[in-house]
C-alpha cells in the first residue's frame, strides 16, 4: 500500500502532537497510532496496528463503559474523560480521554478517534499539594516490607484498631491509607489527625467538633473529624503526644464508640475505625505513666511496626530510582540515574530520617545536578564521609567491600546468626554466602544455626 | 490446581484492576475437571487479593495488571501470569501446554512473564544489589 503525500503529511502532523492519538475500525481494531501513543503506553506501533484496541490501550473503562463505545451510541464526543491506562511496564498511567466519530464522505459511520493526554505530571502534582498519596506510593522488596505487604490485606479487612509503630520518615500515614484502601471502608472517607502538633483545647475540637455558641468563637456548628471520617477510618498521628485528659475522652471513644462535641451533651454514635500512630516506645511511655494502660490495651489491638531504613538497605535502590523518576516528572528534568558509587554511599548510609531523608537528599541533589547522572558530590557531605579526593578505582572498591560487609553483618544479626537465613534473605546461596563472610572478614558465630530443631 | 482468569467478551479481559467476571477452573493432571463463573463486580482493585485467596486460587492468568496488585497477588501466594490476551479456551489449552509464551498470547508491547520478572526500575535495582554483593 503505497502512502500517499496527503497520509504522510497527515502522519507527520499527529507525530508533532504531545498527546497520544489513535483510530479504531467498526471491529475495534486499531488503524492508526502516533508516536506520543507509543510513548505513553509503552506500545510500540507495528505491535498496535490491527489489534483489539483494549488489548493496546489497557485502560480501566475499556471493559466497563468505553469511551468510544458511549460516543458510537449516544453520537456525543466524550472531552476530557479522566481515567487511567496500564502500560507495557505494569505502571498505572493517569490520562484524559476525549474521542471523535470517524465517517465517510456519505457520513457512514467506519470508525473513531480517541485523543489522551498524559496526566502523570498534574498528578504529581496534585499528591504533593494534597498529601493524599496511596498504598502504590509504598515501596519495597525486601523482606521486612514483604512482611508487611503479606499482613496488609488481612489486618484492613478485620475492621481491628491498629498502632502502627515506625520512626519518623517510615511512611506510617502511607500504611494508614493502605489499611483503609484494603478495607470495606475503602469508599469511605480517611481522615489524617496530626495529635502532637496540636494543643489540647483545639484538638478536643478538631476531633469533636462544636456547637454554635459553645465558645466565644463558634459562631456556627462545625463538624469534627470524627464525624467527616464517619463509616470510614480516622488516623490519629502522634498518639503518644497527647494529654492525660485527651487520652480520657478517646479512651470512651473507643470503648463506647459515641463522642460529644463541644457545647452539646447529646452523644453521637461514631462508627469509625481507628488506626493510630506513634514514634514507638508507647509502652515505656505507659510504664513511665505517662499513658493511659487501659487506652494502650484498647489501641494495641494489632501493632504494625515500620522498619527503618536502615533495616532494609536492599529497598533503598528501589527508593533511590523512585524519587529520581518523580523529580523528573516535578521538575521537568532528565537526570538518569545514580552512579555506582553514590548508590553505594547511599546504601552505607544510616538514614535517621528515613525515608523522607533518602527523598530531600535526592531533591537536594538534582538542585545541584541539572542532567545525566547524580554522582557522589552531589550528595550532602555527611554521606560522602571522608571521600575528599575524587573517586579512584580504589576509593569505589572499598566503598563496596565496606557495604557487603555492613549487609552481611546487619543480615546475620537479624536471622540471630543463622547464616542460611541470612544467605535467603540477601538472595544468594549458603556457600557464597560463607566464602564473602570469610573474604570480609566477618566472625561467623560457632552455632550457625543449622543444626537448631526446626 | 485452581486457575482463575478473568473474561471480557470471552476472551481474557484486558485489565484484571477492574474485570468483572472472573472463570475459575480446577486443573488435574494437564485435564480441566471444573469450571464455575463468579463475579467480582463492585470489587475494589486491592480487595481483589484477599478475594482470590478465600477462593483459593492458585493461579492467575491475566491481562494488564497494576504492579501493585501484581506485587500483593504474589507475596499472598497467588502465581500470576500477567499480560496474557487470548480466546478463553485457546488460552486454556495452552496453559496447559505450557505454551503461554507464544506472541498470540502475549499482550501488544509486553514480553512474556517468564522472561521478564517485574517492570525496569525493579531489575535495576537487582542489578544494583548483585553488583555490589560479588
Amino acid at each position: 500500500m503505497a502512502a500517499s503525500d496527503d497520509s504522510l503529511h497527515k502522519d507527520a502532523i499527529l507525530d508533532s502532537i504531545g498527546d497520544g492519538v489513535f483510530t479504531v475500525d467498526a471491529q475495534w481494531r486499531v488503524t492508526s497510532f502516533n508516536r506520543a501513543a507509543e510513548q505513553i503506553t509503552g506500545v510500540p506501533r507495528e505491535q498496535a496496528i490491527g489489534q483489539l484496541c483494549s488489548e493496546v490501550f489497557r485502560a480501566s473503562i475499556c471493559e466497563g463503559d468505553c469511551a468510544l463505545r458511549r460516543t458510537l451510541q449516544t453520537g456525543r464526543p466524550v472531552r476530557n474523560r479522566a481515567v487511567y491506562i496500564i502500560a507495557s511496564d505494569g505502571r498505572r498511567v493517569p490520562i484524559s480521554i476525549s474521542t471523535a466519530i470517524l465517517r465517510d464522505p456519505a457520513g457512514q459511520v467506519i470508525g473513531g478517534a480517541e485523543t489522551f493526554r498524559d496526566l502523570s505530571e498534574v498528578d504529581q502534582l496534585r499528591k504533593e499539594l494534597e498529601h493524599s498519596y496511596s498504598f502504590a506510593d509504598i515501596i519495597g522488596q525486601s523482606a521486612p516490607m514483604q512482611k508487611l505487604f503479606r499482613l496488609l490485606p488481612m489486618v484492613a479487612q478485620s475492621d481491628s484498631t491498629v498502632l502502627i509503630e515506625g520512626a519518623s520518615g517510615t511512611g506510617k500515614e502511607l500504611v494508614a491509607r493502605a489499611i483503609h484502601d484494603l478495607s470495606p471502608r475503602s469508599r469511605k472517607p480517611f481522615v489524617a489527625v496530626n495529635c502532637g502538633a496540636l494543643p489540647d483545647t483545639l484538638l478536643e475540637s478538631e476531633l469533636f467538633g462544636y456547637k454554635a455558641g459553645a465558645f466565644t468563637d463558634a459562631r456556627r456548628d462545625k463538624p469534627g473529624r470524627f464525624a467527616r471520617a464517619e463509616g470510614g477510618t480516622i488516623f490519629l498521628d502522634e498518639l503518644g503526644d497527647v494529654s492525660p485528659a485527651m487520652q480520657t475522652r478517646l479512651l470512651r471513644v473507643l470503648q463506647e464508640r459515641v463522642y460529644e462535641p463541644l457545647g452539646s451533651i447529646k452523644a453521637i454514635g461514631a462508627d469509625v475505625r481507628v488506626l493510630a500512630a506513634t514514634h514507638g516506645d508507647l509502652d515505656q511511655q505507659v510504664k513511665s505513666g505517662h499513658f493511659r494502660q487501659d487506652l494502650y490495651y484498647r489501641i494495641n489491638v494489632i501493632r504494625l511496626r515500620l522498619p527503618l531504613l536502615r533495616d532494609r538497605r536492599d529497598d533503598i535502590p528501589l527508593l533511590v530510582d523512585h524519587a529520581v523518576a518523580k523529580f523528573n516528572r516535578l521538575r521537568g528534568k532528565d537526570v538518569h540515574g545514580v552512579s555506582g558509587q553514590a548508590m553505594a554511599l547511599l546504601m552505607a548510609y544510616d538514614f535517621p530520617g528515613n525515608v523522607r531523608e533518602l527523598e530531600n537528599i535526592i531533591e537536594r541533589a538534582f538542585a545541584l545536578c541539572p542532567t545525566g547522572m547524580i554522582d557522589a558530590h552531589h550528595l550532602p557531605a555527611e554521606i560522602q564521609g571522608d571521600l575528599a579526593t575524587p573517586p579512584t578505582a580504589a576509593g569505589s572498591r572499598q566503598a563496596l567491600r565496606n557495604l557487603e560487609r555492613r549487609l552481611l553483618t546487619e543480615a546475620l544479626a537479624r536471622h540471630g546468626g543463622n547464616r542460611a537465613r541470612a544467605a535467603r534473605e540477601l538472595s544468594m546461596h549458603s556457600s557464597t554466602f560463607y566464602r564473602k563472610a570469610r573474604s570480609l572478614g566477618i566472625d561467623l558465630p560457632a552455632t550457625d544455626g543449622r543444626r537448631r530443631a526446626r | 490446581m485452581r486457575i482463575a482468569l478473568p473474561i471480557w467478551d470471552d476472551r481474557i479481559s484486558p485489565v484484571f484492576d477492574v474485570s468483572t467476571v472472573l472463570l475459575l477452573c480446577d486443573v488435574e493432571d494437564g485435564a480441566i475437571i471444573s469450571q464455575v463463573w463468579r463475579s467480582l463486580e463492585g470489587s475494589q482493585p486491592l480487595g481483589r487479593v484477599q478475594t482470590l485467596l478465600d477462593w483459593g486460587v492458585d493461579v492467575l492468568i491475566c491481562g494488564a495488571v497494576s504492579m501493585v496488585l501484581e506485587h500483593l497477588l504474589q507475596t499472598g501466594g497467588v502465581r500470576v501470569i500477567p499480560r496474557v490476551r487470548g480466546g478463553v479456551a485457546a488460552v486454556l489449552d495452552a496453559f496447559v501446554e505450557q505454551r503461554l509464551g507464544e506472541p498470540q498470547f502475549v499482550l501488544p508491547g509486553c514480553r512474556p512473564e517468564s522472561r521478564r520478572r517485574g517492570g525496569t526500575r525493579r531489575s535495576s535495582a537487582r542489578r544494583h544489589h548483585k553488583e555490589a554483593v560479588r
